[in-house]
């Protein structure tokens, strides 16, 4: 029975869509150059980078469509994982390096450092890094989380205060001291697993494991929002006092959703760095969370498979855009935020809906889904 | 009263004289041995010496202009005649020298430039400082005393000369100060001398004050020793005060321009309970009305700010109409997507800005009222600016508290906001006092952004430094609460700047910002919670 | 220097706590409780009040709560019992503190002063919302607080008595028992028939029957219903009326209401509050003939 709940029709469609369209790219990237269906890898890394943001957006729609929490800040855990992604990659460097100190990333040669610190030690060691992949994020979310949601901020406060985070954070590790390589962040990548992250197969690994990340993280999603918690999480959005009133800890499910989406977000940092080749303090841009919001909200919330459409179009659209015509980007951001809150509020996956014509039950939902 | 008048008039005026385009002075008069003009036509710096003895006992203006040309670099040899002349970079007449007539030149490669070395320009800076020191300028004596405190040479007699001559008691104790100096410094010194001079010193400024007093503090006679030891004490204590003081002054100068970004805000958000998250560009819009201004009238720096305040809240404010009718009203009641439309629009603004005027940031000229100090002590002196915006906070406070208490406008604010349905059935329109108070707000941050174009570069992104900052000040205060906006703009400018030199700039934000997370706990609705039965709900 | 020290010294012989603890002491000790939110029963609880030792058939105890809003005081010196299994009416003009007393008893707001204790159980100063719920005192507001997106059967599935953590409540299933209640409970309130529709979609009189469905899913030992039958029609009310005839003797019943046909129906006993404290209690005949109530209702009207 929970499977049938879990895996419903539009879930079905959705996985199977995914799976079907990844294992075509993959074999598409893998085909000799010279055939006529061959991907590129530098489209295959690219949609690797939009799943990347797919699972981002994922996480953001979890709190924010199922309980109401608009996080402005999710950028913020996504820029953790993958600044620890981005420390182990940097690892594997070695020898490699402009100034080929073998201990040493350049970055730290460079401001005379003689030792590592201790936060960086261990990340050599893949296994543990994924660890800190999923604990990092998951830990700042529940020391930022834990005060916030107990002393009962929420609605615009708490987005204002998550949109601060990630500036106090972007401040940060924008500072040299830090030990993150300052304004540049970590870049010059070599390989992973000794495989050269600029191989066709690795790229195409690093594809299909971004997908699998994403149809896992899909279904874990559903299997949360179709339990009994998924229906406190909807009562929490609409009458937060009422569920307290019959006895939930409010701020203990808001604290658990938020901590289990930051660590979703983390888990596609860590995939987004080893295919971009780069993290900087942009990450935790709070303009780059505000971006991964409006996808939701182009795709509609409340329904996971429309954060990553929405994410999907977003992005693409931004690749158009500041390759064609870059100064229009943030005109057409500005305006699709706008637009979507204006005239979309159930985005794009609520079209099909309105056609339909179940406008009331929508209506009532975006009034009072807030 | 009539003081702090004079002390503020004083550099106004001051700076209004240095303003003025300078008149060329001609060096007439100028009497020089020829062996010292051989001296400056010679091509070996060490000759120069010869000059400049002669020119330190001359005390004409021609002289004077010689050798500030001699400084700059300015005077030159024709390489045909050996002919001395000074020609002023990007000038096309020269001044022959020591005849002082003017001939049109402007080829510079028949020229040989004279040079001088390091240790002659600081002679010549300090002959030319000392000229200074009978000026007919009170500002420009005291401004050469400073020089000879600081560091340069001066002999008993001439500050003696000086002293009597000086009708300025503030320029008198400078001078006295410079005499005791001389006297710590005179290894020949009595004890009586000594103890005198200790004691004027106690009461100076200057780090060489302190400096001097250390040589001091082994000193045989115990007499001296104690009251070396004494002074320096008091030195200290002063120097910490004054230090005390300015982080005090710069923490509500911070806090003003806080104020100031977050009354706007106070009002729409605090008031309407409307999220604006273009509030920031509405403040770098007024930002650049201040610089658009001063483009329409260049040269006229004090006229265009002035007249920049109401500017930039009609285009503020008429900005923030446009908003309210043609986004947030559509939005009423759904915060979180005013939110991200408004964010949206903040967007479009800022690109605007980039794709209309520039991506640079563009610095906006201060007016010389503007610029300068205000010394309140010896040790303590106010920047002119953030005085100015720290008048400028509190007048526009004045004027949002009394438009919203005692106007019929703010009567119907706040009828609406508590209860829109009885406040139509009363007459009110409300839609109109809703796009009336927004604009309001809006206007106001259009005025905080032409203070802030008096501190800081306008540019595209200036907004964005605000925003957090302002929605942080009026949570900070108790929303809906103007008082409580004042008060925690100015609290939370003070704990930056008090915390500022203990961690460092970036963590004094994080604390505070983790100190406003764990406030909240205590008190979720600010500073000046709204009581009662209304608030409950 | 030695001023100060025979100060502690006395301060230290004079402040040994006698063995029975006193009134005072208790106030402090209320007090030094309530300020710590969240606070489970049975730490630095003090005894229970000697009414409630003497007493053991009072339910709820309510004795001198001061609540005060910015100079207004909303409750005074209130003190109510309220015995095991009644059904109590409260009615009072509008703001005679009715609904502040509901938000004391709840945990909503702190009082200024005072003690609440509901059994001898439970010091329900020193508890906050939830874990007062978890007690088993369910409320139901004045306006009608439903969970509009979900259905009408999982509105009540989640009101269901258990253990509400998060890990536990991802793993809920509903038991064969827990099925039963459900449907119990859905022919108890009449909504058989709209169980799979969403809340929202409720006449406001179907979604106070909910709510009150809500709080009998928790299994309660106390219900505070606050006019629960505003905006009904009078079949609604009368069905309403039904409903709590039925449900009186099963738990204490604490009912805020205007409509005093309602009230007439439905209580035994009556309370008056005016101006936060207690004007008169007894039952409905008695209360109205009472010349002070009679005043108050009336000098109200006058304003």
């Amino acid at each position: 029975m929970l499977r049938e709940r879990v895996l419903n029709r539009s879930t079905t469609v959705f996985i199977g869509c995914l799976a079907a369209a990844a294992s075509a790219v993959a074999v598409c990237g893998l085909l000799p150059a010279g055939s006529p269906l061959h991907l590129d890898t530098y489209i295959v890394g690219l949609l690797g980078k939009y799943l990347c943001f797919a699972l981002l957006a994922l996480s953001i729609d979890l709190v924010w469509g199922y309980l109401g929490i608009l996080s402005l800040g999710h950028g913020a855990f996504f820029g953790l994982g993958a600044y620890v992604m981005g420390m182990h990659l940097m690892r594997e460097i070695g020898g490699r390096g402009v100034y080929g100190n073998p201990s040493l990333p350049d970055f730290m040669v460079f401001l005379n450092w003689k030792t590592l610190p201790w936060y960086w030690q261990g990340s050599d060691n893949l296994l543990f890094v994924c660890l800190l992949v999923f604990l990092v994020p998951g830990l700042v979310a529940f020391i930022f989380g834990r005060p916030a949601f107990r002393s009962r901020v929420s609605g615009v406060y708490l987005s204002i205060i998550t949109q601060a985070m990630t500036f106090a954070l972007m401040l940060a590790f924008f500072r040299n001291e830090m030990g993150f390589g300052g304004n540049n962040g970590l870049t010059d990548f070599k390989s992973l697993l000794g495989v050269s992250l600029q191989s066709e197969y690795m790229v195409t690994a690093l594809f299909c494991a971004s997908a699998l990340a994403l149809g896992l993280a899909f279904v874990l999603c559903r299997v949360v929002v179709v339990s009994r918690l998924g229906r406190v999480f909807v009562a929490v959005r609409d009458a937060e006092s009422r569920a307290r009133f019959i006895g939930y800890r409010v701020e203990n499910v808001k604290l658990a959703a938020f901590v289990f989406s930051a660590v979703l977000a983390g888990l596609a940092g860590a995939l987004y760095v080893p295919q971009v080749g780069i993290v900087n303090p942009g990450v935790f841009a709070p303009l780059f969370s505000v971006e991964m919001v409006v996808c939701v909200a182009l795709g509609g919330r409340g329904r996971l498979y429309g954060a990553v459409i929405g994410a999907l179009v977003v992005n693409f659209a931004k690749t158009r855009f500041t390759t064609v015509l870059p100064d229009v980007w943030l005109f057409f951001l500005g305006a699709l935020f706008v637009l979507v809150t204006l005239f979309l509020p159930d985005g794009l996956a609520g079209i099909p809906a309105r056609l339909r014509g179940r406008l009331p039950a929508l209506r009532a939902k975006s009034g009072v889904g807030m | 009263m009539r003081a702090l008048c004079r002390t503020l008039l004083l550099p106004c005026l001051l700076g209004l004289l240095l303003s003025l385009p300078q008149l060329p002075v001609r060096a007439e008069g100028l009497s020089l041995s020829p062996e010292a003009l051989d001296s400056l036509r010679s091509p070996k710096v060490a000759d120069r010496e010869r000059a400049l003895k002669e020119l330190g006992g001359d005390a004409s203006e021609a002289a004077a202009e010689l050798l500030e040309a001699l400084r700059a670099g300015d005077l030159y040899v024709r390489r045909d005649d050996s002919a001395l002349l000074i020609l002023c970079a990007g000038a096309n007449e020269a001044t022959l020298v020591p005849q002082g007539e003017s001939l049109p030149f402007s080829d510079k490669s028949l020229l040989r430039k004279v040079g001088i070395s390091n240790s002659q320009r600081n002679a010549i800076a300090s002959l030319l400082n000392r000229r200074l020191l009978r000026h007919a300028d009170a500002d420009i004596r005291r401004g050469a005393i400073e020089g000879l405190l600081n560091d340069e040479p001066a002999d008993r007699e001439m500050l003696l000369s000086l002293s009597a001559g000086e009708g300025d008691a503030r320029i008198r104790s400078r001078i006295e100060q410079a005499l005791a100096l001389l006297c710590v410094r005179d290894a020949g010194a009595s004890s009586d001398e000594l103890l005198r001079a200790v004691a004027v010193l106690s009461d100076a400024s200057p780090p060489q004050a302190a400096r001097a007093l250390e040589t001091l503090k082994g000193h045989a006679d115990p007499r001296v020793a104690a009251a070396v030891g004494k002074a320096l004490y008091h030195l200290r204590v002063t120097a910490e005060r004054a230090a005390m003081l300015e982080t005090l002054f710069f923490g509500l100068s911070l806090g003003s321009v806080l104020v100031l970004t977050s009354i706007g805000l106070a009002v729409t958000f605090g008031v309407m309970g409307v999220i604006n998250m273009a509030h920031g560009e509405l403040v770098m819009l007024g930002a650049y009305t201040a610089w658009g201004m001063q483009q329409l009238l260049p040269g006229r720096p004090g006229i265009a700010l002035l007249l920049a305040v109401p500017a930039a809240f009609v285009v503020a404010g008429g900005a923030g109409v446009l908003l309210e009718r043609g986004v947030i009203r559509h939005l009423y009641g759904r915060p979180l997507e005013t939110l991200l439309a408004t964010f949206g629009v903040s967007l479009i603004l800022q690109q605007a800005v980039r794709t209309l005027i520039s991506p640079m940031n563009r610095a906006v000229e201060s007016p010389a009222f503007m610029s300068g100090m205000l010394h309140i002590t010896e040790n303590f002196s106010l920047t002119c600016n953030r005085v100015y915006i720290l008048c400028f906070c509190l007048g526009v406070f004045a004027l949002i508290y009394a438009t919203m208490h005692k106007t019929r406008l703010g009567l119907e604010v706040r009828a609406v906001t508590q209860n829109r349905p009885i406040a139509r059935a009363m007459g009110i329109d409300a839609s109109l006092v809703d796009t009336l108070t927004f604009a309001l707000g809006s206007g106001v941050a259009g005025m905080a952004g032409v203070a802030l174009s008096q501190l800081t570069n306008v540019g595209p992104n200036l907004g964005q430094s605000y925003i957090v900052d302002s929605f942080m000040v009026v949570v900070f205060g108790g929303v809906g609460n103007l008082r409580g906006t004042l008060c925690g703009g100015l609290i939370l400018g003070l704990a930056d700047k008090l915390l500022e030199p203990v961690s460092g700039a970036m963590l004094a934000k994080i604390i505070l910002l983790a100190g406003l997370i764990l406030f909240m706990q205590a008190k979720p609705r600010g500073l000046f919670p709204e009581r009662g039965r209304a608030a409950e709900n | 220097m030695n001023g100060g020290n025979s100060q502690k010294t006395d301060a230290l012989s004079s402040g040994a706590i006698p063995g029975e603890i006193d009134d005072a002491a208790r106030a402090i000790l209320d007090e030094f409780n309530s300020r710590r939110r969240g606070m489970r029963p049975g730490r630095f609880i003090p005894a229970p009040p000697k009414a409630l030792r003497e007493k053991s058939d009072i339910a709820l105890y309510l004795e001198k709560i001061s609540v005060g809003f910015d100079g207004f005081k909303a409750l005074n010196n209130l003190t109510l019992y309220v015995d095991e299994g009644e059904l109590r009416c409260i009615i009072g003009p509008n703001g005679a503190g009715k609904t502040t007393m509901m938000d004391v008893i709840t945990g909503k707001t702190k009082p200024d002063r005072g003690s609440v204790w509901f059994t001898d159980e439970y010091n329900l100063l020193a508890m906050d919302e939830v874990s007062i719920a978890g007690a088993g005192i369910c409320r139901k507001f004045q306006k009608p607080s439903v969970f509009e997106e979900l259905t009408v059967l999982h509105n009540l599935e989640l009101s269901l008595k258990g253990e509400k953590s998060v890990w536990s409540t991802l793993r809920a299933r509903l038991s064969g028992e827990d099925e039963d209640f459900l449907e119990m409970v859905l022919e108890r309130i009449r909504l058989q028939e709209q169980h799979d529709l969403a809340a929202g979609k409720l006449s406001h009189g179907q979604k106070q029957w909910l709510e009150i469905g809500m709080l009998l899913m928790q299994k309660p030992r106390m219900l505070l219903l606050d006019e629960p039958a505003a905006g009904m029609s009078p079949g609604e009310i009368e069905r309403t009326v039904e409903l709590l005839r039925d449900l009186e003797g099963e738990q204490v019943i604490l009912l805020v209401e205007h409509d005093m046909a309602f009230v007439r129906a439905v209580a035994r006993k009556v309370t008056v509050l005016h101006q936060g404290s207690v004007l008169a209690e007894g039952d409905m005949d008695a209360v109205r003939d009472n010349p002070a109530v009679i005043e108050a209702y009336l000098g109200t009207e006058q304003c």
